[in-house]
Formats: structure tokens, C-alpha cells, sequence
């Protein structure tokens, strides 16, 4: 039994149900346009019948669990989505070129990596590099946050 | 025909920016390319932000540049150190790295490069001579045409770029779903935004594709940590002698013509062109034993026939305004952000532009070449860089590119949630790529069916008694239900034997 493609199929099999209701509301004008509603109606039609597919043939996988790679490696990526969204939220607060090299030397620090020069250097370089291509030549005004709006 | 060739040449050097852009491209290419984890597609869709303050000819040579030096640069790693930087330098690996063992380093690397750089020209000018054709017949096309035509180029990515052929048509029908949010391109009612603003105009496209193409490896790579690797292999001279390049043409060739071939199709991309010239190669040869064991011809056959997959990938882009492949479908963004929009009309209204970048391309090719050879060496050093450093800064670049594209936190959002359902797509095999030509190939397939219908006055025969939708549609269904069938074929097989 394969548990992934068995939940995979049961979200997909909600999405595509979802999809067939809201796109029920949707308005259809005139005699030769089928309407706003036939695509999405026929996707999520395809989309359901290969979700059953895919939960059939997860049943039928043989050979206990899910194979799972190693534990450490599953906590880093983890740790990356954590950092990731962190990251953003910071930048909503205090901006880009505030939260872009704490960003930087945490995520370093916490992946292990703590030599003081090379990270303080990584992380005043790029800060710099994105400064100047996108504030500077490009002109893209990068966000700078509650604070100091 | 001859004469835009030589307004292309003008253009071309008197542009000195785009040269430069070239060079950088080129360069930023070979590293992305030599580092292994990051492909080709990965440094397309990073660089992508970069260009939109650009002018096309400028922009678009740098993401050449990327792309070009992208698929090139993995062999420098494959050969030095038996880690391919992209999957299509795997095949590489198998000679190069026998060479490099046998002290023979700088020439197998002499080798690739060489390879890649006629391969990949060879490429650029069929593309040049092939794709005004293909265009002025695409010329002709109206609504079923480019219907079919969608459906055709879906219905092969989704049934090739996986594992399973279930999981890639469920990303092909997740990727429509998505396409499907924002205004009916018919009547304008909105669907599927939630009430949210931003999605009136549709799902980002480029966010997504940032997120699934670069984020989601970055994620990845952040399991494969702590892979010290160093170069210790001694480079000697580098170039092969003129007998030894001369005995390789027919291979050259061959790899060319089998990668611009397999470009050119839909889904097949540089990796599957690789292996397939090098079993080619091998399959002609007289010394078939000697394959895997250190022969030139084997890193030859991977490198001509990658490298010439980049320029057949680009015609049906170029043309129809199809991609074939991930990257092409970034690049299909690339020229859409600068308002130029693919297909057979590019040729008409900017057949100016299009001579000057396919001149610019030949050239991305020459500094491919220049840098190859005399700077392999320091290139194969990027992988002493730890990814510890390396993937902090890559997801601070998806972040403000991202950003960058419509000065919007709401396509940064989007970019993230990409790079982590991303991240788990390939940690289950389901592959990325279907999603993203779903999206594109998505609202183009609905407006042009619509389209034919109202052509039509609501009749379906529009579709099979024209020629060109008929077998476009079988072809599809034909891509389909082969893999069904053999499935089927064979379990039959195993019951009544």
C-alpha cells in the first residue's frame, strides 16, 4: 500500500468534486459557446477518474510503508520551509534589506555552516549584489516593511 | 532570407550590451550547469526576473547564454569528478570520467567541449532554416489547428516526463486546473479566484514556475547535504589533435541530427538526447566494449547531442509557441514578459529580432566555446562551493525575483507554496513540468476549441474533417493509450502463460 498516492488521490478526488460544483454556477451565452463551465467541468471529470486510478493502484502496491529517506535529511528541508516562510514574514515587518542577511546567516548557522567570515561576507555580498541589480540598474523597489514605511 | 541574416549580424555587434549579456549568460550557465542539483532550468528561471528592464535582444541572448552554458556545463563536473551537474550529462559521465581516470581529463573535456559547441551551432542554423518554413505553414492555421495542437503537445509532455503516466497526467490536469482560474476568455466572468485580486488575471505563471524549478531544488538539495567533493584531477592539454576531432565528424553529426531531432519533439529534452546519441554512437561503432571504458566518442555523441537538442527545442517555441520543455517553457515566459508573443506571427512582425537573436545565439555558442576551453578547469572548481551557502542565497534570489516581476508579495507567496508542494511532487514522483506547460498550453487550448466551435456554428465536425486537427488528436490519443495498452498487453500476457 502505497499511503502518499492513496492521499494524494482522496485531496485530488475533493479538488476535482469542488470544481465540478463551483463550476456549475458559471454562465453559458448563446448557442455555440459551451460556456464557461464545460472546461473546468471536463478536467475535474479526467482529474477524478485518474485520482481513483491512482488510489487503485496505491492499494495494490505491494510491501508495507512508504520507503523514507533519512531522518536528518527529512528535518533539514523541514528546517528550509521553516527559514523560507520566517523569511517572508520578516519582510513584511522590516523589510528586504533588513531581513535578507539575518535571513542569510541564521539559515547558514542553523544548516551548520559557522564559519564567521565566509557567512558575514555571504551575507553582506549578496545583500549588496541584490541592491544594486534590482534597486540600482533595474529599478525594482524592493518591499521595506511595516516598520519603516 | 540573406539579407535579415546580415541586418542580424549588424544588429548584433553594434549592441554591445547584449554581447556582454551573452557573456554573462554564458558564464552564470556553466556554473549553474557544473553544479550538481542545479540544471539548466534552474538558471533560466532565476535569471528570468533579470531581464524584464532589459531590451529583448539583450534579455533574451542572457537566458540563451543560461541555457546554452546550462546544458554544456555538466559535463565539465561528469567528466572531473563522475558527478553529472545535469541529468543530461549523466551519459557523459560513463566515458569522460574513464578518460579522466586514465589521466586523460583534458582531452575528454577538450572533447565535450567541442562536441557541444557543433552540436549546439549545427543547431542554431537548422533552426534558422527550419523554422521560417514551419512558421509560414503555422501561418495558416485558425482555431482547430491550434486547438489540436495544444492538445497534442499536453498529452506528450504528460505521458513522458514521469515515472508513471497516471501521476503525469494528474500534474497535466492539476496544471489545467490552475489554468483555468481568472477571467473566461470568451465571456470574461471570473472563475476560481476567491475573491482575490490578484488572480483576476489568471495564477502567476512565472512565481509558479520559480517556485517548481529552482525553490523545490533547493529544498531538495538541503537533504543531500554534506557531499564534500574536490578536484583533484590533473588538467593536461586540452585541445584533441586534428586527426582525433576528425575521426569524431561522423558522430558529431549524427549526435546533431538525432538532438536536434529529439528537440524538437515535445517533452524529449537534452537528457533523453544525450543517451540516445550515445547508444547511437556505440550501436555504429566498430568498438562497442570500448564504450564506458574511456572512449572520446562516447563523450562526444552525449555533448553534440545535448547541445543540439537546444537548438530544436527552440523551434516549435519559436514557431508555434509550443514548448517542448521546461526550459523552453520558462523562455516562452521570458519573451511573453517583453511582449512578444511566440508563434508564427514573431516572424512576421519581428522577423528583424528573430534573425538578430538566432546570430546572437551562434554567438552565446562561440563563447561557450572560448570559455570551455580555456577556463573548464576553474569552472569545475564552483563545486567546492558548500551548498550550506549555496542554497540560503538561491532562495533568496527566487524570493526577489519573484518579487520583481510585478512588484507584487502576492507572487512571492505564490513562488514559496510552489516551491514546497514542488518539493514534494518530486519527492513522490510526480513530475513539475506537465504543470507548467499546462498553464501555458492550458488557456490556449480552451479559447482556440471555443473559438472553432462559434466557427463553426457549435458543430464538432470541425475538429476531424480538417486534416491537420484529425491527426493531431490521433497522435494524442494514439501518445496516450499506447502506454494503456501495453500495460493491459502485458498483464494479459502473465495470465495466460
Amino acid at each position: 500500500m502505497k499511503k502518499v498516492d492513496i492521499f494524494v488521490g482522496l485531496l485530488l478526488i475533493v479538488l476535482s468534486v469542488a470544481t465540478w460544483i463551483t463550476a456549475g454556477n458559471f454562465p453559458s451565452v448563446g448557442d455555440t459557446d459551451v460556456g464557461a463551465g464545460f472546461f473546468p467541468r471536463l478536467i475535474a471529470s479526467i482529474l477524478l477518474v485518474l485520482s481513483l486510478i491512482l488510489i487503485a493502484s496505491g492499494y495494490r502496491r505491494r510491501g508495507g510503508g512508504d520507503e523514507e529517506t533519512g531522518q536528518t535529511s527529512w528535518k533539514q528541508t523541514l528546517l528550509g520551509f521553516v527559514c523560507t516562510f520566517a523569511f517572508l514574514a520578516l519582510i513584511c515587518l522590516c523589510g528586504f534589506f533588513l531581513s535578507t542577511p539575518v535571513f542569510l546567516l541564521g539559515f547558514m548557522w542553523l544548516l551548520g555552516y559557522r564559519k564567521p567570515v565566509p557567512t558575514v561576507a555571504v551575507a553582506v555580498l549578496v545583500t549588496l549584489f541584490i541592491y544594486l541589480v534590482f534597486e540600482k540598474v533595474l529599478q525594482v523597489p524592493l518591499p521595506a516593511g511595516l516598520f519603516f514605511e | 532570407m540573406l539579407d535579415l541574416f546580415l541586418n542580424g549580424l549588424s544588429n548584433i555587434f553594434t549592441d554591445p550590451f547584449a554581447l556582454v549579456m551573452s557573456i554573462v549568460g554564458v558564464a552564470v550557465g556553466i556554473i549553474v550547469g557544473a553544479l550538481p542539483g542545479l540544471t539548466a532550468t534552474m538558471g533560466v528561471a532565476l535569471v528570468l526576473p533579470l531581464t524584464f528592464g532589459m531590451e529583448p535582444v539583450a534579455g533574451l541572448l542572457l537566458l540563451s547564454g543560461v541555457y546554452f552554458g546550462g546544458v554544456y556545463g555538466g559535463s565539465i563536473t561528469a567528466i572531473l569528478l563522475k558527478t553529472p551537474g545535469t541529468p543530461a550529462a549523466a551519459a557523459t559521465a560513463l566515458d569522460g570520467y574513464a578518460l579522466a581516470q586514465k589521466g586523460m581529463a583534458g582531452k575528454a573535456l577538450g572533447v565535450a567541449t567541442l562536441s557541444s559547441f557543433t552540436g549546439g551551432t549545427l543547431s542554431i542554423v537548422i533552426l534558422m532554416f527550419l523554422s521560417p518554413i514551419l512558421a509560414n505553414i503555422a501561418l495558416e492555421f485558425s482555431a482547430p489547428e491550434t486547438f489540436a495542437l495544444a492538445v497534442f503537445g499536453l498529452s506528450i509532455i504528460a505521458s513522458i516526463s514521469g515515472k508513471s503516466l497516471v501521476k503525469g497526467l494528474i500534474a497535466g490536469m492539476v496544471g489545467l486546473l490552475l489554468a483555468m482560474v481568472g477571467l473566461d476568455p470568451i465571456l470574461g466572468f471570473p472563475r476560481f479566484t476567491g475573491g482575490i485580486e490578484q488572480m483576476i488575471n489568471g495564477v502567476p505563471f512565472i512565481p509558479i514556475m520559480i517556485g517548481l524549478f529552482a525553490a523545490s531544488e533547493a529544498f531538495k538539495s538541503l537533504s543531500e547535504m554534506n557531499v564534500k567533493e574536490k578536484v583533484k584531477v590533473k588538467i593536461e592539454k586540452i585541445l584533441p589533435t586534428w586527426a582525433e576531432f576528425r575521426r569524431l565528424i561522423p558522430t558529431i553529426l549524427r549526435s546533431t541530427g538525432l538532438g536536434t531531432f529529439i528537440g524538437i519533439i515535445p517533452g524529449a529534452g537534452a537528457d533523453i538526447a544525450a543517451f540516445v546519441s550515445y547508444n547511437e554512437a556505440k550501436r555504429f561503432s566498430k568498438d562497442k566494449d570500448g564504450f564506458g571504458k574511456g572512449k572520446i566518442e562516447g563523450v562526444s555523441a552525449c555533448e553534440s547531442g545535448a547541445n543540439a537538442c537546444t537548438g530544436g527545442a527552440l523551434v516549435p517555441l519559436l514557431t508555434l509557441g509550443i514548448p517542448g520543455d521546461a526550459v523552453t517553457a520558462v523562455m516562452l515566459g521570458a519573451l511573453m514578459v517583453q511582449g512578444l508573443q511566440p508563434g508564427p506571427l514573431l516572424f512576421k512582425n519581428n522577423g528583424d529580432l528573430v534573425y538578430t537573436l538566432f546570430i546572437g545565439m551562434i554567438i552565446c555558442y562561440v563563447i561557450m566555446l572560448l570559455m570551455g576551453l580555456f577556463a573548464a578547469r576553474y569552472f569545475a572548481r564552483v563545486v567546492e562551493i558548500p551548498r550550506e551557502i549555496l542554497t540560503p542565497i538561491i532562495l533568496v534570489l527566487c524570493i526577489v525575483g519573484s518579487y520583481a516581476i510585478n512588484n507584487s508579495f502576492f507572487d512571492v507567496i505564490i513562488m514559496a507554496v510552489a516551491g514546497v508542494v514542488g518539493y514534494f511532487m518530486q519527492k513522490y514522483d510526480f513530475p513539475a513540468s506537465p504543470i507548467v506547460l499546462a498553464l501555458i498550453l492550458g488557456p490556449m487550448a480552451e479559447s482556440q476549441f471555443r473559438r472553432a466551435l462559434a466557427l463553426s456554428n457549435g458543430s464538432y465536425d470541425i475538429f476531424y474533417t480538417r486534416p491537420i486537427p484529425l491527426v493531431l488528436l490521433l497522435l494524442s490519443a494514439i501518445t496516450l493509450l499506447t502506454p494503456i495498452v501495453k500495460a493491459v498487453w502485458q498483464q494479459w500476457k502473465r495470465a495466460y502463460q
